[in-house]
């Protein structure tokens, strides 16, 4: 499979926070949702959003322990869409920053 | 679905409200049960207004209210809210939650959260034949006594099941279904006891419940609910509660290094996976999922938007160049009327008004309704398989651009259909500053009832290219959307913008009966309005281009015609004939032109004329966009009225479209096509408007602002053109 070109625009300026994330978090593999590519398994962490971002998570089933699946980014590489026990959610990729999860396989390489 | 057909009256009445997820299946159920045939869209928001229905069922008024579809109690959107307000407010006997048993665990999310309301309910286990054939099974009687809510299962597409369900629903009201017993999610000692002391102190306060337990007021200020905290505050001896809410909400944070509401959630679906755990046996089958598949090709880098264009154009040309042939027949038989009513009744002011005013008016409307209900039908397939979502997907990038959501690109698209369903689309947007900006740009996409003038001046002006020239004023009223989207952003609307998730449905095939369902929803909107409003302001019109009578002037021509018609008798020279009859004619349009130009409705077209002129628009085109502000569509039978000289209403049309070419320059023509494009919507869209946006100053604003860009855009135009030589 082809190497698909990091997605996150913003991945320069994210570095920084994703440090403080592990300050609080000693989760080793952690990395946000919206570093990871098409295809990736990954299991949410934490989700570190507030408001009603984070309510609506919850309602659409979005919590710690449950596995998700990066199906595809838009054909912009934003929004991206991921498949949660059969139901397709689709994010924007800066609110995917908000979710950390760590990675089961990463099948492409 | 059986209806009774017992004569008597109904001894009892009942009322049921169906809730549940978005595209869980709901409006079919509701369907299936009232027979009322709305919108069933894949879309999470299509039924944004709360819809009812009744039957009868044996001895009984069943009342029935579709209520917008909500993932949670927690109130995030403006439909949820109305979603939450009518479960929590309303006046209902029984809730109805209508469940999609292919997604039991997130589904049932809201239903322990209806659960734990304590009211009475029926859940609904919907696409039961999916669940079957995916090879899962469940115990009904376990799973049933594990929530508290009696289980039916049904299949909305076929109605099956739905007999059972309102059967135990009615016993439910009754009281007469076995003990429902209430069920608590019990939420770990810390929460259950910050519930437990925030319960206590709510008990002391006075505020109306609406029948609701004060553990569930509890538990909604511990899931930090901004509308119960508002309530609370607002209630005398509330701050006290507050303050202790504060505290429990710091102390479960300081406890788990997570906020409540997380906490709340996590225990919830470990009920929901409890229950599952003890009572739904699943298979693990691997799936094939075509919707997958088909989303790969669908929202594919490269192919996605090449897609999306030839769907478009897809749609265009089926409108258009299908819809030409019905079109014809049509246009063929109100010119039959027109004539034979005109061959039957002798010469009055009611002949005029019959055919002149009603036929000819209403007429005008009715020779587009085929391309309307292939446009309708287009759309609702669109809207029915899933792919309105993909839409939202695949255009959130570009639409985030302009400071909006994915979602926007709905309402927007909707536009092209009708501006009143796109602005009340608008409400699944979840931030107000969202719902506004949608708002104010989705009148500017071109309706339905635009399409008359299009086809009437492009046909006319531009035969060669008419299909060119009505794309590229879509492709222009999305661009000014868009700009003025933009404008807003940077100007109006500067801040934060509002998160973006959403579900993508999996695709379904429309049952083609759901699709003229909806087509014929859409024309039944369109006819009723121009049965109504339509044929009001034809018969308006008529009055208004034939009154005041000028007698005098009647008087003078008269006399100079039967002076001619002598003329032409007396005169044995073929040529001099010839010549008499052409000034005769002349004379006839002379006529019409003054008496006209008099009438009330002349008067009104002059007195805006000074500020109309730089775009080229005369007397008759000011009218005609003075009462399109009723209903775009009346633009094109003003201007029927306004040209139909004496009786020959036969092929109405041609004999408007000659006399329009006659009149106007191509260029003229154009300068008129953007004004109408983007020119405030009509009377009911800005009803709707002022409803939606909920502010009389956004409200003018949005009138004013569309005129003077209308004004603007227009003006550029005719200028343009005649700078480049296209006078």
């Amino acid at each position: 499979m082809l190497d698909i070109i990091d997605p996150t625009p913003s991945s320069l300026s994210f570095s920084h926070r994703y440090d403080s994330f592990h300050s609080k978090d000693d989760n080793t593999m952690s990395t946000p949702l919206s570093l990871c590519r098409e295809g990736d398994q990954v299991v949410i962490n934490k989700i570190t959003g507030h408001g009603g971002f984070k309510k609506r998570l919850h309602d659409l089933g979005f919590r710690k322990g449950k596995e998700l699946k990066v199906v595809r980014y838009a054909p912009l590489r934003d929004p991206m869409e991921v498949d949660m026990a059969g139901s397709h959610i689709s994010l924007r990729v800066e609110e995917a920053e908000q979710i950390e999860v760590s990675r089961k396989n990463d099948n492409v390489q | 679905m059986t209806m009774s057909n017992s004569q008597q009256a109904p001894s009892k009445s009942f009322t049921f409200a169906l809730t549940g997820n978005p595209n869980c299946g709901k409006t079919s159920i509701f369907n299936e049960i009232t027979g009322a045939n709305q919108k069933v869209g894949n879309w999470g928001g299509v039924t944004v207004d709360v819809k009812t229905g009744s039957i009868r069922r044996a001895d009984a008024k069943l009342y029935f209210t579709d209520i917008p579809g909500t993932y949670s109690l927690s109130a995030y959107t403006m439909e949820e809210i109305v979603a939450r307000d009518y479960i929590i407010n309303g006046n209902t006997d029984v809730i109805i939650n209508v469940v999609d048993s292919t997604n039991l665990e997130r589904n049932l999310y809201l239903a322990v959260q209806l659960i734990e309301l304590g009211k009475p309910l029926v859940l609904a286990f919907n696409m039961y034949d999916e669940l079957n054939r995916s090879g899962t099974r469940i115990d009904t009687e376990q799973l049933s006594h594990l929530l508290g809510a009696p289980i039916c299962y049904t299949v909305g597409r076929t109605g099956k099941g739905i007999d059972y369900l309102l059967e135990t629903a009615v016993d439910v009201a009754e009281h007469s279904y076995p003990a429902q017993h209430t069920v608590n999610v019990q939420y770990g000692p810390d929460l259950e006891a910050a519930i437990e002391k925030l319960t206590s102190l709510l008990d002391k306060i006075e505020f109306d419940r609406r029948g609701i337990n004060s553990r569930w007021y509890a538990l909604k200020l511990m899931e930090d609910d901004e509308l119960v905290t508002t309530q609370v505050k607002e209630t005398e001896g509330g701050d006290e509660v507050l303050e202790e809410q504060q505290i429990q909400l710091q102390r479960i944070e300081e406890l788990y290094h997570e906020d409540a509401a997380t906490l709340i959630s996590e225990k919830r679906y470990g009920f929901i996976l409890g229950a599952m755990g003890e009572a739904v046996k699943r298979t693990p089958v691997d799936r094939i999922n075509l919707s997958e598949k088909i989303d790969g090709i669908m929202t594919n880098r490269f192919l996605a938007y090449p897609i999306f264009a030839a769907f478009m154009w897809l749609l265009f040309q089926a409108t258009f160049t299908l819809g030409a042939y019905p079109m014809e027949w049509i246009e063929a038989g109100v010119g039959w009327l027109g004539s034979t009513v005109q061959a039957a009744l002798n010469p009055s002011m009611f002949r005029s008004l019959l055919v002149d005013g009603i036929i000819g008016g209403v007429g005008g409307v009715v020779v587009f309704l085929p391309n309307i209900l292939i446009l309708f039908f287009g759309i609702s397939i669109l809207e029915d398989t899933g792919y309105m979502a993909r839409i939202a997907f695949i255009m959130d990038k570009l639409m985030h651009r302009i400071g909006l959501h994915g979602k926007s690109f709905i309402p927007l698209i909707m536009g092209i259909g009708c501006n009143v369903p796109a602005i009340m689309a608008a409400r699944t947007l979840e931030s107000n500053r969202d719902r506004i900006l949608t708002i104010l740009i989705a009148p500017l996409i071109t309706c339905s009832a635009r399409l008359p003038v299009y086809i009437l001046f492009a046909g006319t002006f531009f035969p060669q290219n008419a299909g060119n020239i009505i794309f590229m004023l879509y492709f222009f009223s999305f661009f000014f959307a868009f700009s003025m989207g933009l404008l807003f952003k940077k100007t109006l609307f500067r801040g934060e913008e509002y998160p973006f998730v959403m579900e993508l449905p999996p695709y379904r095939i429309p049952t083609f009966k759901s699709s003229l369902i909806h087509m014929w929803e859409k024309a039944k909107h369109y006819l009723q309005k121009m049965g109504g409003v339509v044929l009001v302001f034809s018969i308006i019109i008529w009055f208004l281009s034939n009154f005041p009578q000028q007698d005098q002037i009647s008087a003078e021509y008269a006399q100079e015609l039967s002076q001619l018609q002598t003329e032409i008798k007396q005169s044995e020279d073929q040529s001099a004939q010839n010549r008499l009859n052409r000034e005769m004619q002349n004379l006839r349009i002379e006529e019409h032109k003054e008496t006209m130009s008099n009438t009330y409705i002349g008067q009104a077209g002059r007195l805006i004329t000074p500020v109309m002129q730089p775009l080229g628009f005369d007397w008759r085109m000011n009218v005609s966009l003075l009462t399109g502000f009723v209903a775009k569509e009346v633009v094109v039978s003003t201007l029927g009225v306004l040209y139909t000289v004496g009786g020959s209403a036969d092929e109405e049309s041609e004999a408007l479209r000659s006399a329009l070419s006659r009149a106007y320059t191509p260029l003229t023509a154009l300068a008129f096509l953007f004004f109408v494009m983007l020119y405030t919507p009509c009377i009911v869209a800005f009803v709707t408007l002022v409803r939606e946006i909920q502010s009389w100053r956004w409200s003018l604003f949005s009138l004013g602002y569309q005129i003077a860009l209308a004004w603007i855009v227009a003006f550029i135009v005719r200028s343009g053109g005649i700078l480049l030589g296209f006078y």
